[in-house]
């Protein structure tokens, strides 16, 4: 990447967009039919990386009347297999169709040998580890041309060579390329009681200017370790998370992501209306904007 | 010490293969061992494939049931891992993973059933290509008419059936009593196609059904016309032939051959 778009996705932090919802397409007749009042959607890109059909023109329909956020599952960032360019390329090519607001996807790896798992997978977090995502980081964004943010994935697993903590780790990826963060607070949650840290210094280990989104999701527990099924309503420890979090990095656009058992619209339109009390408690000037 | 990409090959290994090849690598917490927290992943991997082969087709799920289905949908992505990033592909072999399976070969509605289910996923979000339009046929000369070639709407999928798949489907779909698989004397001819943003299909009668197969290949109108004398009265069939164009012009099933 030139010096010139790294300092320019430096200096330009993509807007507050207020909260909103993962787009589901349970919910596209009430989306289409009646409005509501949410303020952004986030969108899955490969959902829509599809030839054509009804898939992109209900994305058409959405783009016209709200903000859209592209955010992918597949880009497997961490792998050691080369970066797939057939992917990246129709990546781009949804990106400049609709124009979103950012492009995000994992900090993870997906598989390697040509085989694709479909799981967000763990990796150590070595100096080796870092040295190998800067460089495809910084070749996603030259490629996409726009700036990338990266999102915190939960895990089950830790590893024997690890030599920085979680946070430390994203910390320096993002002094080295730039890129954004999604910082998903139940996923903060999640790697903490599986793997014995303290949720706040996570948080606090985070810099407070490369945030740009929330993701705010449920779990389930499993006593002895937690697994992010995002299928069920945000517990109460993450609602203090996400307090926490508007007051390190706020105002942060925040969105509920809801991805199995996925209730009617109206289920989670109160869920909704909380991320964005909080964040106007915090943030009072919200409040007057809205207004 | 490993490299991260012995490390990324071990894990992937441990997935596939239901293994503890990665077991060195990774540590128990205060709360759990290892090799729980290993199957979080492992368990994860069969259910998701076996999810994405569930919401593809829907209608061979119900109908098969889930202890059946699940089986031959493991037997799948064990001898086929997902080669795409893109989950839409996924059970792109399936149908034919189905047709073929050996526990299957007394139930080829099975097979059929998910032809017939992702040749509708085709048509779902097939590309927008431009269909040709009644006015774009006016315009012809009548001696452009004997050569005439088409070329179909990516859209469509053509299908020959044995057995009563599509009444299953149809069954399955309107909520009915689920009617008894059987093989079919003749084979039921199909067409699936994207009319208003809604996948469909419908039968083709057989003259109907061979000229768009030989359509597809490459015959013109004319030629087309000539085969449909096997069926028709010599004088008859050019009027035939024109009939179904404008029906397949009517329902968007052919684009500009150019």
């Amino acid at each position: 990447m030139n010096d010139q778009i790294l300092s320019e996705q430096n200096s330009s932090r993509p807007p507050f967009i207020g909260f909103g919802l993962g787009l589901r397409s349970e919910h596209y007749t009430d989306i289409l039919e009646g409005n509501p009042p949410i303020d952004w959607f986030e969108v899955v890109s490969e959902n829509f990386m599809v030839p054509g059909g009804r898939p992109m023109q209900i994305l058409d329909q959405i783009k016209e009347r709200y903000p859209v956020v592209m955010h992918g599952v597949s880009m497997s960032i961490a792998s050691t297999q080369p970066l797939d360019m057939d992917y990246l390329t129709d990546l781009k090519k949804l990106a400049k169709h609709v124009q979103p607001k950012w492009i995000s996807d994992h900090l993870c790896w997906t598989g390697v040998h040509g085989v694709n798992l479909h799981d967000l997978l763990p990796f150590p977090y070595t100096a080796e580890a870092l040295d190998h995502i800067v460089e495809r980081v910084n070749k996603v964004q030259d490629f996409l041309d726009h700036p990338l943010a990266l999102e915190n994935v939960s895990s089950y697993v830790s590893f024997k060579q690890s030599e920085l903590s979680e946070w430390d780790f994203i910390s320096e990826l993002t002094k080295r390329t730039g890129c954004w963060l999604l910082l998903d607070v139940n996923n903060v949650f999640v790697s903490s009681y599986n793997h014995e840290f303290d949720a706040m210094e996570f948080i606090n280990g985070i810099p407070e200017d490369r945030v740009v989104q929330f993701h705010m999701a449920g779990h389930s527990d499993y006593e002895t370790y937690i697994v992010d099924t995002h299928d069920a309503p945000v517990r109460d420890e993450v609602w203090d998370l996400y307090r926490a979090c508007q007051k390190r990095f706020g105002p942060v656009s925040t969105i509920i992501e809801r991805d199995d058992n996925i209730p009617p619209l109206a289920e989670l339109m109160p869920e909704l209306e909380k991320i964005r009390a909080i964040g106007q408690e915090i943030h009072p000037q919200l409040k007057s904007q809205a207004a | 010490m490993s490299t991260l990409k012995e490390i990324q090959d071990k894990f992937q290994k441990s997935i596939l293969q239901q293994d503890a090849t990665i077991i060195d690598e990774i540590v128990d917490t205060s709360k759990e061992e290892r090799a729980v927290l290993l199957n979080v992943y492992q368990h994860a991997y069969g259910a998701r494939l076996i999810e994405f082969l569930e919401n593809d087709f829907p209608k061979t799920f119900t109908y098969m049931g889930d202890e059946n289905f699940h089986h031959i949908a493991k037997d799948y992505y064990e001898t086929h891992p997902s080669d795409n990033p893109n989950a839409r592909w996924f059970g792109r072999f399936f149908p034919e993973f189905l047709t073929k399976h050996p526990e299957l070969v007394n139930n080829p509605e099975c097979g059929e059933l998910a032809h017939l289910e992702y040749a509708l996923g085709t048509a779902f979000d097939a590309p927008n290509t431009k269909p040709l339009t009644k006015a774009d046929f006016a315009q012809l000369s009548p001696e452009d008419w004997p050569t005439l070639s088409f070329k179909t709407h990516p859209s469509t999928t053509r299908l020959s059936l044995k057995t009563n798949a599509s009444e299953i489907w149809s069954s399955l779909h309107k909520e009915e009593e689920l009617v008894e698989s059987k093989s079919k004397a003749l084979i039921i001819e199909l067409i699936s196609w994207r009319g208003d943003n809604m996948a469909r299909f419908r039968t083709m009668s057989y003259d109907e059904a061979m000229i768009w197969d030989e359509a597809l290949k490459g015959a013109n109108f004319g030629q087309i016309c000539e085969m449909l004398g096997t069926y028709w009265p010599s004088e008859e069939a050019p009027l035939k032939a024109a009939g179904y164009l404008q029906a397949w012009i009517a329902s968007e099933f052919l684009i500009d051959p150019a």
